[in-house]
């Protein structure tokens, strides 16, 4: 196992970035399948600059002869998963809006039609008690 | 008083997104219709509109709900619905039209009289049985058949036209079904959906042909081939929703 910079400094962004995931679950502003996403992630680069054999070893696992094509391969697949994950996310989102929207609406109309209700009822009252 | 309570109730919703030099016309022309033994009431679901749509609906007069943000047609449709709903009883007809003055409100009773004939629960007006359909859009031409063709195939039903926004439902069929109102998945393309999840809970279609007027101003806010699109995505989501398998087993 060969120790450069690069490889150092590999690992330490990767500490870097899980730690930082980390951090943000604990302060609850990502969930619990983001934080396990990303750990995982940072986890993988970090591991992968320490030994690099591993890679080397899966990548013969999945049949392909460079490391590298492997690491994109892998890359690749992570960022479709990110997106799909986004892509729902962002479904539900736009329907919880619209819910809301549409309760708001509803909401509005029945006090407007209540006040409305009030404001004839009171007065016929005030007409009633006229002499 | 009580003559009144005994009359069947007509509600009109109306959905409408920047129409505010449209929809007055709709409105006054609704306050002079009569149809024996009906007494009307119109519905307007503003769709986050930035012109005077909202003020000018409350001035006339019509029971007026606001969405504070824009969420397209099909969202402002089941709101109108939702408030229809709560001022219906079940012998009550609620009619859905667009607020842009293509609907002509004159032909109300044509959806009504082929209610009561046919015992419907759902009548759709057909652009395409409508005696100016040969002036058409191009887009509409090629592609409204395929979709409705669709639609037909899968619900068995006989539309000729599924994506006309003038229909008549009656309000005893739509409180049965108002809890998929918020299992929708793609509002945006409602008559997809409806029709797939309405066919499912069993409720029958009647077709009558409408005329459709040209727009008095303001311009169309669909895109055919997009619409159609999205219409085949709704298809597929639905599909694919255990709330929709779940319908036909209630």
């Amino acid at each position: 196992m060969k120790i450069t910079t690069f490889t150092v400094f590999l690992f330490a962004v990767s500490m870097l970035g899980a730690w930082r995931t980390l951090n943000k679950f604990q302060k609850e502003l990502i969930g619990i399948r983001a934080t396990m996403m990303w750990t995982g992630m940072w986890l993988i680069i970090g591991i992968g600059a320490i030994f690099p054999s591993i890679m080397g070893y899966f990548s013969k696992l999945a049949m392909m002869q460079n490391r590298m094509f492997f690491i994109m391969l892998v890359a690749l697949l992570a960022l479709f998963a990110m997106v799909f994950s986004l892509h729902s996310e962002k479904d539900a989102l736009n329907r919880k809006l619209a819910r809301l929207v549409q309760q708001v609406a509803m909401l509005e109309y029945k006090i407007k039609k209540g006040d409305n209700a009030e404001d004839s009822s009171s007065e016929t009252n005030d007409s009633s008690e006229t002499p | 008083m009580t003559r009144e309570t005994d009359m069947r109730k007509v509600i009109v919703t109306i959905s409408a997104y920047n129409e505010e030099r449209n929809l007055g016309g709709i409105l006054d022309k609704l306050k002079t219709i009569q149809i024996p033994g009906c007494e009307l009431a119109t519905v307007v679901v503003d769709d986050g509109s930035s012109d005077g749509t909202y003020e000018l609906s409350r001035r006339i007069g019509a029971h007026t709900l606001r969405h504070h943000v824009n969420l397209g047609q099909g969202h402002a449709v089941l709101t109108g619905f939702k408030a229809a709903l709560l001022m219906a009883k079940s012998g009550d007809v609620i009619i859905e039209m667009d607020g842009d003055g293509q609907h002509n409100p004159d032909e109300l009773h044509l959806f009504l009289e082929k209610m009561e004939q046919g015992h419907y629960d759902i009548v759709v007006g057909s652009r395409i049985l409508g005696s100016n359909y040969d002036g058409a859009p191009f887009f509409r031409k090629k592609f409204l058949p395929v979709y409705t063709n669709i639609i037909n195939r899968l619900t068995g039903y006989m539309m000729t036209d599924a994506m006309c926004g003038y229909r008549a439902f009656r309000a005893s069929s739509l409180m049965k079904v108002s809890s998929v109102f918020d299992d929708m998945l793609e509002p945006q393309y409602l008559a997809a959906e409806m029709f797939l999840r309405f066919s499912r809970a069993g409720l029958t279609v009647g077709e009558v042909p409408i005329h459709l007027k040209e727009r008095s101003s303001g311009m169309s806010y669909k895109g055919f081939v997009r619409y159609g699109l999205g219409v085949l995505k709704a298809i597929i989501k639905t599909f694919l929703d255990r709330s929709y398998h779940s319908l036909g087993k209630q």
